[in-house]
């Protein structure tokens, strides 16, 4: 089993304030892993050092057995940033040229999209039954259509790794359904890789596998049996709390 | 006498072509400003070029020499300042700005006043520009169509989602500096146009205007080009037609272009 993200003893401080310390884990092909944990806990801070984004103070991060400076193989990593932290409603973007953005890390200097590409673009559009909206502005589409748009982006490239950080918030209980039966299923048949963000407990049990609670520090990191089953996490939680993230785990 | 007539004048001819390479340049790089809401940029690097302007009037060098490479130094000193010092975008640029504008006084006093007219550049003068100065605005068009051919989708990931652009292999630090570098360069020039004070209206009111209405970012950039030379042509002839300072007619056409794309989008 092929290792893609292995973080080792990973700090990172903010104005001196610890936000992480000591975060270990790794993430291997076909995992699917619920990143999971309480609101300033740390979860988008790990995955932005993982992407480095953010600088980390301590520690260190593999990407698909590179040292992450060394990492250039941005294609093999499809990233669904927070929702909130994208869209400029000025920005005069069709959902086609926003798409083909994430044809990029395969190009090399001078950067074209070709035709090929285009289809390819074309392609991944339909499979997500969102090709009425190609020529539509990204401003102009509602939440859910922006957030089918932004995973075809990260589904273009191809990627080993699919990393999902709140996708759901936008989504309304239909989307958000159809929407996570269609990551299960990269999952399940293509092998994809995916690192899901949420807060929300009680929701990660029916899709990941694995679960990473990340409060500033790992809580724990593991599979969800084991998870359930642990009378450490039982006292940590409360059995309330245990019953409530195991509860609809298939 | 009838705007044909004028077309025979070479000074005349040199501000139709100067006019438009540089309102071309500006308004292509002003299309990326305004999204990244850096468009004041444009407003800081004309008075650090009043400054350097002043610095080349002193040393008697030909100005845009000087005015040139202390102007990126002064974009640079902006992005760093941002990165490094606990300073926003909008704060870094109001010091570099008043850094400019202070040096630039500071020479003129100690000078004790130059042959030229330094506060000519306030307002510029684009009915005076040099034969080098055409040649200057072609030459920093064609670099700009060539950033754009070679960077063009680096520039529009930088733009529409900075962060994300790095998760895509994009060095967004090297794209940020080219960004400012070249708009110091085509700030300079354009300050000769429409000068000091209004120099920024070239960068942001083309942007401004096509954003109201466009429906993609390839037509963004190639209205903003045709709004902005179009201003500069009918602002030079109302110039000329009714005796008004070319500087100004060509600001005050670029903004009715934006009140027709306001009423525009209203509209529509």
């Amino acid at each position: 089993m092929s290792v893609l993200v292995e973080a080792e003893k990973l700090c990172v401080r903010y104005d001196g304030t610890e936000a992480l310390k000591d975060i270990s884990f790794r993430v291997e092909n076909s995992d699917f892993i619920g990143l999971v944990g309480p609101n300033g806990g740390g979860k988008t801070t790990l995955i932005k050092t993982i992407l480095g984004l953010v600088p980390s103070h301590g520690g260190s991060v593999n990407l698909f057995g590179e040292i992450r400076k060394r990492f250039r193989e941005w294609q093999k990593i499809g990233y669904l940033p927070q929702k909130s932290s994208v869209v400029n409603p000025l920005f005069p973007a069709t959902a086609e040229e926003v798409i083909s953005l994430g044809v990029l890390p395969r190009k090399i200097f001078p950067k074209k999209i070709t035709k090929n590409d285009a289809a390819y673009v074309h392609a991944v559009m339909e499979r997500l039954g969102i090709s009425e909206l190609r020529s539509r502005m990204i401003s102009e589409l509602s939440g859910g259509e922006q957030q089918k748009v932004f995973l075809a982006r990260a589904l273009v490239s191809n990627p080993e790794l699919l990393i999902l950080d709140e996708p759901s918030t936008a989504l309304d209980p239909d989307s958000r359904e159809s929407f996570f039966r269609l990551i299960k299923e990269l999952n399940k048949s293509s092998g994809v890789a995916v690192i899901l963000i949420t807060h929300d407990l009680g929701y990660v049990g029916r899709y990941a596998y694995k679960l990473l609670y990340v409060d500033k520090r790992v809580v724990y990191f593991g599979s969800f049996s084991d998870f359930c089953k642990s009378k450490e996490m039982s006292s940590y939680f409360t059995d309330f709390g245990q019953h409530i993230i195991c509860h609809q785990h298939d | 006498m009838e705007i044909l007539d004028f077309l025979r004048y070479s000074f005349i001819q040199k501000a139709f072509i100067a006019g438009s390479f540089t309102a071309a340049a500006c308004s292509v790089l002003g299309v990326f400003l305004v999204l990244r809401k850096m468009s004041l940029i444009g407003d800081g690097l004309s008075h650090v070029s009043f400054g350097a302007l002043a610095l080349g009037l002193f040393f008697g060098v030909y100005p845009f020499y000087i005015a040139a490479p202390v102007a990126v130094l002064g974009a640079y000193a902006i992005l760093k300042i941002t990165e490094k010092a606990k300073v926003y975008g909008d704060a870094a640029i109001g010091i570099v700005s008043a850094a400019g504008i202070a040096g630039g006084v500071i020479l003129a006093s100690i000078s004790g006043g130059f042959n030229v007219d330094i506060f000519s550049y306030l307002f510029g003068n684009i009915l005076s520009v040099s034969s080098a100065e055409v040649w200057l605005s072609v030459a920093i068009s064609f670099v700009i169509l060539l950033m754009l051919y070679f960077f063009y989708w680096d520039l529009f990931s930088a733009a529409f989602d900075g962060e994300y652009a790095a998760t895509l292999g994009v060095k967004t630090n090297f794209v940020n500096t080219l960004l400012v570098c070249l708009t110091a360069v085509t700030v300079v020039l354009a300050v000769k146009t429409v000068g000091v004070m209004l120099v920024s209206a070239l960068l942001i009111l083309p942007a401004v205007t096509v954003l109201q209405a466009v429906k993609s970012f390839k037509a963004a950039l190639l209205s903003a080009v045709i709004v902005s030379v179009t201003s500069v042509i009918l602002g030079i002839v109302f110039a000329l037609l009714f005796n008004l300072p070319a500087g100004a007619a060509i600001v005050m056409v670029n903004l009715l272009f934006f009140a027709i794309a306001v009423l525009y989008r209203r509209v529509v």
